[in-house]
C-alpha cells in the first residue's frame, strides 16, 4: 500500500492547488485540449481558440494515456508509478470535470495502465495494461473492473469502434490486435501486424481501423468486418516512428504521429498513400483532431511542447510550451458540442 | 521448465530463484544424460517447435534461460492465434551428440529452427549439422573469426555480434569519445586472437588512431606484470585486450593491482552475468556488450522486468540472444508462412525481415554474412564502491544531422560485404 500516502497527497494537491481553465476560456467555449505530463504527474489545458496554455492540473504519477468522454464534460488520464510490475493505488484512472478542472474521482484499472478507450455511451472503459499482459473492462457506474482478458504481450493501444462493438488491444511485443467483443466482454479474434504496434484508431464511419508499427514503420488498414489487415503503408522509408493515430473526423485523413522521427504523416484514407510529412516537435506521441478537423495537436515528449497544424495547409501554425515534462497524449474535450 | 515450454501457461507473477533454475537444468541434463546421447526431453504439444541444443555449463544455461523466456511469450501468442510453439531444450556434449540431436530434432520434433553455439565447438557441430539436415541455426554466443569464416554456410545465421561488431563500437567510442587513439594490443598467439587484432587494428586507424604495438601472450601466463609494463615503454594510452577466460581475469588482477597510466578495454567473453551485479572479477575497463539490465529504452525496461520476474535474474546478453533467437524462429515462420530451413533462410536474408529487439531499431540480417544488424553497447564500472556496471553509450552514433536509415547506420559495425570472409549469394 505504498501508493496510498502519494495519493492522498495528490487527490488533495488536486482538490487545492488546481490552476483551473480560466472563465474566459471556458465562455469561448472552444474545444479544450487536454496534455498528458508523464514525468512531471500534470495535465495541461490549451485553449484551442488561442493556442493558449489556460490551466495546468497536478494529477498524480505518471500521466500518459488520456481520452475524453463522450459528451465531452470529462476526460479521463491514465496513471501508474514506477512499480511496474505491481499494482498499486498509484496505478488508476483520474476522471477530470472539465467544467471545474478538478479530479472527480479515481478509477482503478488493474496494473500499470497505459492507454484506453471509453465506450460511446460513456459507461464502459477499456484499458490496457501493459506489465500484466491483459486488457480491463472498467464499469464506470460502479467504479468496477468487470472483466479481465489476457491479450498479446505489453499491450499497449486501445480503439473502440464508432457502434462501441469492437475494441482492438495492440501488443508491442506479440506483434498483434486483439479483438474485444463488447457484448460478450471476450477476445474474439487476434491477427498479426507489423512490428511494435503502439496504437490503433477506427475510422468514423468504423469500417477501417489503423494501427501503427513503431520498429516497421508502418501504419496496418485493417477491415473491421473480418478483422484483417488489407494494406500496410510505408512511412518514411520505413524510417517513421509511428506512434499515435487519428483520422480526421469526416474520415478523409489519417494523421500519424512519427515519434522519434518528429514528424506527422498525412494519409490519404481513399488511397492509403501518404501525401505530406509535417515536421513537428521532438518525438510527438499523442495526437489529435478538433471536432471540425481544421487543427491537429501532437504531443511533444522531449521538446516539452505541443504543435498546432493547420489541416488545410499542413503547416505548423503555433508551438504551445507546457508548463511541464514529457507530454505524451492529448485529447480534446468539446463539452459545449460546438 | 525446460521441456514443454509452450505448453504451460506463463507463470508471470512468479520469481524464480536462480537455485531453481539451475536445479532444474541440471535435472534435465541428468535426464539426458540416463536417456543417453542427446535424449530429447518430452514434449506434449503438437504445432511449431524450436529446437535448443547446448552443452552442459553456465553459457548454455543463460541461453536456455533467454530461449525460454522468447518461446514462453511466443507461445502465448500463438495460443491467441489458435497455435502452438514449444521449445525442446537438449544436452549435447560433442560433436557426435549434436548431431544426433539435430537429426531427432528435425526428424522427430520437426522444429523450425535450432538455438545453439555456446563455445566453439558446439557451435561448429551445430553449423554442419542444420547445413546437412537443413534446418535454420541460429547462434546465440559464437563471435569467434576463424570458426564463423570456416562455417559461413546458408543455413547458419547469427545473432551474436561478431568479434569485427565488438572492435568497431570499441574504435568509434573510444578514439573518436574518448580520446584513446595509441592502443597496444594484449592478446594470445592463436589464429582467432591474430584475426582481432588485424581487425582491431584496422578499425582503429580508421577512426584515426594507431597501434603502439602487439604483445602475445604465452598460453599458461599467470603474472602479468612484466605484460603491463611492456605496454608502458610503447606509450599506449589503452591497451586493448583479448585473452580468454582466466588469463583475461588474471591481466585485469594485475591491471588493478599496478594502477598503470593507460585505459584498459577490449574484448570480453558474453559470459552468464559478466556486467551483472555481483559479477566476479575486477571491475575495471570499457568492454562491449549485446545487452545489459539497466537498459531502458524502447520497452527495454519491460523486457528486463520480465526476464527478471522469470528467473529472479538479472537479464544478460546470452540471456538476451536466447530470447531474442527464440523470437526470431517464432516470426520468421509466421512472417515467412513456411517452416522449412531454406524457406525461412530466404525470408531472413530478404529486406522484409526485421525485428524488435527492444534496442530502438528494426533488426534484420545482412545477406552476405548472416549477422544481425544491431546496436551494442559499452559499459564500465559505476561510480561509487557498489558493485554495479553501467551503460556508457551505445554504437553506432548516428551522426547528428544525418537520418541514415536504419541498416545503413547499423551496418557501421562489423564487416561490410566486401571485407567480409564470408559472402554468401542470396537466395533466388
Amino acid at each position: 500500500m505504498k501508493g496510498s500516502r502519494y495519493w492522498r497527497l495528490w487527490i488533495g494537491f488536486a482538490l487545492t492547488g488546481v490552476l483551473s481553465p480560466s472563465a474566459a476560456a471556458r465562455a469561448q467555449n472552444a474545444p479544450l485540449a487536454y496534455v498528458s505530463n508523464e514525468r512531471s504527474g500534470t495535465v495541461t489545458i490549451i485553449n484551442t481558440a488561442t493556442d493558449k496554455v489556460i490551466g495546468t492540473i497536478q494529477v498524480g504519477p505518471g500521466p500518459r494515456g488520456i481520452q475524453d468522454s463522450p459528451d465531452g464534460k470529462r476526460v479521463y488520464v491514465a496513471l501508474s508509478d514506477l512499480a511496474r510490475t505491481v499494482e498499486t493505488d498509484d496505478d488508476a484512472i483520474a476522471e477530470i470535470d472539465v467544467a471545474t478542472g478538478k479530479i472527480t474521482r479515481r478509477i482503478r484499472a488493474g496494473s500499470d495502465p497505459e492507454q484506453f478507450a471509453v465506450s460511446p455511451d460513456g459507461r464502459r472503459l477499456f484499458a490496457s495494461n501493459e506489465d500484466a499482459g491483459t486488457a480491463s473492462i472498467i464499469d464506470l457506474d460502479t467504479n468496477e473492473v468487470i472483466a479481465t482478458l489476457t491479450v498479446g504481450i505489453e499491450p499497449e493501444g486501445v480503439a473502440i469502434s464508432p457502434d462501441g462493438r469492437w475494441v482492438y488491444v495492440t501488443a508491442e511485443t506479440s506483434n498483434t490486435v486483439s479483438v474485444i467483443d463488447t457484448e460478450a466482454n471476450q477476445v474474439v479474434a487476434s491477427f498479426l501486424v507489423d512490428v511494435r504496434p503502439r496504437a490503433a484508431t477506427f475510422s468514423p464511419d468504423g469500417k477501417r481501423a489503423y494501427v501503427t508499427s513503431e520498429i516497421s514503420g508502418t501504419v496496418s488498414v485493417v477491415d473491421t468486418e473480418t478483422h484483417q489487415v488489407i494494406e500496410t503503408i510505408l512511412l518514411e522509408d520505413g524510417e517513421a516512428k509511428p506512434v499515435g493515430v487519428v483520422v480526421s473526423p469526416d474520415g478523409k485523413r489519417v494523421y500519424v504521429a512519427n515519434g522519434h522521427a518528429n514528424s506527422v504523416s498525412v494519409i490519404d484514407a481513399e488511397t492509403n498513400e501518404v501525401v505530406a510529412t509535417i515536421p513537428v516537435g521532438r518525438r510527438p506521441w499523442g495526437i489529435a483532431v478538433t471536432p471540425d478537423g481544421k487543427k491537429l495537436y501532437t504531443a511533444n515528449g522531449l521538446s516539452n511542447d505541443v504543435s498546432v497544424i493547420d489541416t488545410a495547409t499542413n503547416k505548423v501554425i503555433a508551438t504551445v510550451k507546457v508548463d511541464g515534462e514529457g507530454p505524451w497524449g492529448v485529447a480534446i474535450a468539446n463539452p459545449s458540442g460546438n | 521448465m525446460v521441456d514443454g515450454v509452450g505448453g504451460q501457461p506463463a507463470p508471470a507473477s512468479r520469481a524464480w530463484t536462480r537455485r531453481e533454475v539451475l536445479g532444474a537444468v541440471v535435472a534435465a541434463g541428468g535426464l539426458a544424460a540416463l536417456r543417453g546421447p542427446a535424449a530429447l526431453l518430452a514434449t506434449t504439444r503438437q504445432d511449431l517447435r524450436v529446437g535448443l541444443v547446448v552443452p552442459a555449463g553456465a553459457a548454455g544455461e543463460a541461453i536456455e534461460r533467454g530461449a525460454t523466456l522468447g518461446a514462453e511469450e511466443a507461445a502465448r501468442t500463438a495460443e491467441l492465434l489458435g497455435r502452438t510453439f514449444e521449445l525442446v531444450a537438449v544436452r549435447a556434449a560433442d560433436r557426435a551428440e549434436v548431431e544426433d540431436a539435430v537429426r531427432r530434432l528435425v526428424a522427430e520434433q520437426s522444429v523450425c529452427a535450432i538455438i545453439g553455439g555456446a563455445d566453439e565447438a558446439s557451435f561448429a557441430a551445430l553449423s554442419e549439422a542444420a547445413e546437412r539436415h537443413g534446418v535454420l541455426f541460429l547462434n546465440a554466443a559464437c563471435a569467434d573469426p576463424v570458426k564463423r569464416d570456416e562455417h559461413c554456410r546458408r543455413h547458419t545465421l547469427h545473432v551474436a555480434a561478431s568479434a569485427a561488431m565488438y572492435v568497431d563500437a570499441l574504435a568509434q567510442w573510444l578514439v573518436g569519445e574518448a580520446g584513446r587513439r595509441r592502443w597496444c594490443f594484449v592478446s594470445a598467439a592463436t589464429p582467432s586472437a591474430t584475426a582481432v587484432y588485424e581487425r582491431a587494428r584496422r578499425a582503429l586507424e580508421a577512426q584515426g588512431g594507431e597501434a603502439a604495438g602487439r604483445i602475445e601472450v604465452d598460453a599458461g601466463t599467470d603474472d602479468f606484470g612484466a605484460v603491463l609494463r611492456d605496454v608502458e615503454r610503447t606509450g599506449a594510452d589503452l591497451a586493448f585486450v583479448d585473452l580468454a577466460g582466466e588469463a583475461r581475469q588474471r591481466f585485469l588482477e594485475d591491471y588493478s593491482a599496478a594502477a598503470p597510466g593507460f585505459e584498459v578495454a577490449g574484448l570480453a567473453p558474453e559470459a552468464p552475468g559478466a556486467f551483472g551485479a555481483g559479477a566476479s572479477g575486477p571491475r575495471v575497463g570499457i568492454w562491449p556488450t549485446l545487452w545489459h539490465h539497466t537498459l531502458s529504452r524502447f520497452g527495454a525496461t519491460q523486457l528486463n522486468d520480465r526476464f527478471h520476474t522469470r528467473f529472479g535474474l538479472e537479464m544478460d546478453a546470452l540471456g538476451w540472444a536466447g530470447w531474442f533467437a527464440a523470437k526470431v524462429a517464432w516470426e520468421a515462420v509466421n512472417r515467412a508462412s513456411a517452416t522449412g530451413g531454406t524457406e525461412l533462410v530466404r525470408f531472413l536474408e530478404s529486406g522484409r525481415a526485421a525485428f524488435d529487439g527492444h534496442k530502438g531499431r528494426p533488426l534484420s540480417f545482412r545477406p552476405w554474412d548472416h549477422q544481425l544488424r544491431q546496436p551494442l553497447y559499452l559499459v564500465k564500472p559505476a561510480p561509487g564502491p557498489g558493485d554495479e556496471w553501467e551503460v556508457v553509450a551505445e554504437l553506432p552514433r548516428a551522426a547528428r544531422g544525418q537520418a541514415a536509415a536504419s541498416h545503413e547506420l547499423l551496418d557501421h559495425l562489423g564487416d561490410g560485404e566486401a571485407e567480409s570472409r564470408c559472402r554468401l549469394a542470396p537466395l533466388s
